[in-house]
């Protein structure tokens, strides 16, 4: 009995070990870990000055970035995993009111836009997908070479990008998007920044009243 | 095999800038693939990335400053070498740490099964010379 007890005790520590390693490794073969693309958030896009796939006399720049929440989708004609995205975009628009061409939520006071931005593609078939397939965007920026898609910290596409009233990226989402994933954790995040863009401004007032009194 | 020398051509002023392309290029991870650098990889990303370094090589960058702009884009992931801090350091010490751990086991380990040995030893010597006396 001892000898079984005494065996059973040197056999503990190792086993619960390996039980903890086992655990540890199926965590990260299962679950997808967005952690990494997380560490490159929370920072300013450069300036930029970028044709527009529905004109190419169209240009849009950092200042179009500003005073807005802009939800910024990457794509390309030959990204087969984008129409998923693509189609979830397009019913998304109607049933949330967007409007052209200042995208509005009904229950929001202020303006969320949606942005394409299409990745290494060329210009004739960038534009041919739009007219085909329809057009989420209140505008799709071209880039054809991705530099600006590399300024951003894409990797892979489709990505959709958030980006604040300050023109500062803060979240980003790497995979298609379906109608849970767009309630559960896009929509709550731009409302989040709307709400905090609100909160600044009172803020502000305030200091400016209190300032002048 | 190293793609590099196969489809692009790169042509540098001087053997110094290559040299920094070369190291640069085999240090930064292609964040798409599995285990490979954007020296090794054809894959989108890491051509894109490959001439982004060298334009800045070109352009007299140094070599801080290309790392910088990588990491500030893609995370300290991007590197093969990450960076030492707190989010770090278990990476970096961790090692470091079951290694004493496992000297430590080790020595006590060895310690005690001599300290049985002496002890079982001097046993039958003391029994012995009971034995003689007897």
């Amino acid at each position: 009995m001892k000898d079984r007890k005494k065996i059973a005790a040197k056999w503990l520590v190792p086993l619960c070990l390996l039980g903890i390693l086992v655990l540890f490794l199926f965590q990260s073969l299962c679950f997808k870990s967005q952690d990494d693309l997380l560490t490159t958030l929370d920072r300013k896009l450069p300036a930029f000055k970028i044709i527009t796939v529905e004109d190419p006399k169209v240009f849009l720049t950092e200042s179009d970035f500003q005073n807005r929440v802009s939800v910024v989708n990457v794509w390309a004609s030959w990204c087969q995993n984008c129409s998923q995205t693509h189609d979830e975009l397009m019913q998304l628009v109607s049933a949330l009111s967007f409007q052209h061409p200042d995208l509005q939520y009904a229950d929001m006071q202020s303006n969320v836009q949606m942005i394409g931005l299409n990745f290494h593609d060329t210009y004739e078939d960038a534009n041919q997908f739009l007219k085909e397939h329809g057009s989420p965007y209140q505008h799709s920026l071209f880039d054809g070479e991705g530099r600006f898609a590399m300024d951003c910290g894409v990797t892979r596409i489709p990505e959709l990008l958030i980006i604040d009233h300050q023109g500062i990226l803060r979240y980003r989402y790497s995979g298609s998007i379906n109608k849970s994933l767009w309630y559960n954790q896009i929509k709550p995040r731009i409302e989040a920044l709307q709400t905090e863009h609100v909160q600044k401004l009172e803020q502000s007032s305030k200091a400016a009243k209190q300032q002048s009194s | 095999m190293d793609q590099l020398n196969q489809n692009h051509i790169y042509h540098f002023s001087n053997p110094k800038q290559e040299l920094m392309f070369l190291k640069l290029t085999h240090s930064i991870r292609c964040a798409v693939c599995q285990n490979q650098s954007i020296a090794d990889s054809e894959a989108g990303l890491a051509v894109d990335l490959r001439n982004e370094v060298y334009q800045q090589v070109r352009s007299n960058k140094t070599e801080t400053e290309v790392l910088a702009f990588m990491t500030e884009r893609y995370g300290d992931s991007i590197l093969y070498q990450p960076p030492f801090h707190m989010g770090t350091a278990v990476l970096w010490l961790g090692p470091l740490f079951l290694m004493f751990l496992g000297i430590w086991v080790f020595t006590k380990h060895v310690n005690l099964k001599s300290e049985t040995k002496t002890k079982t030893k001097s046993k039958t010597i003391s029994q012995k010379n009971e034995a003689k006396i007897n």
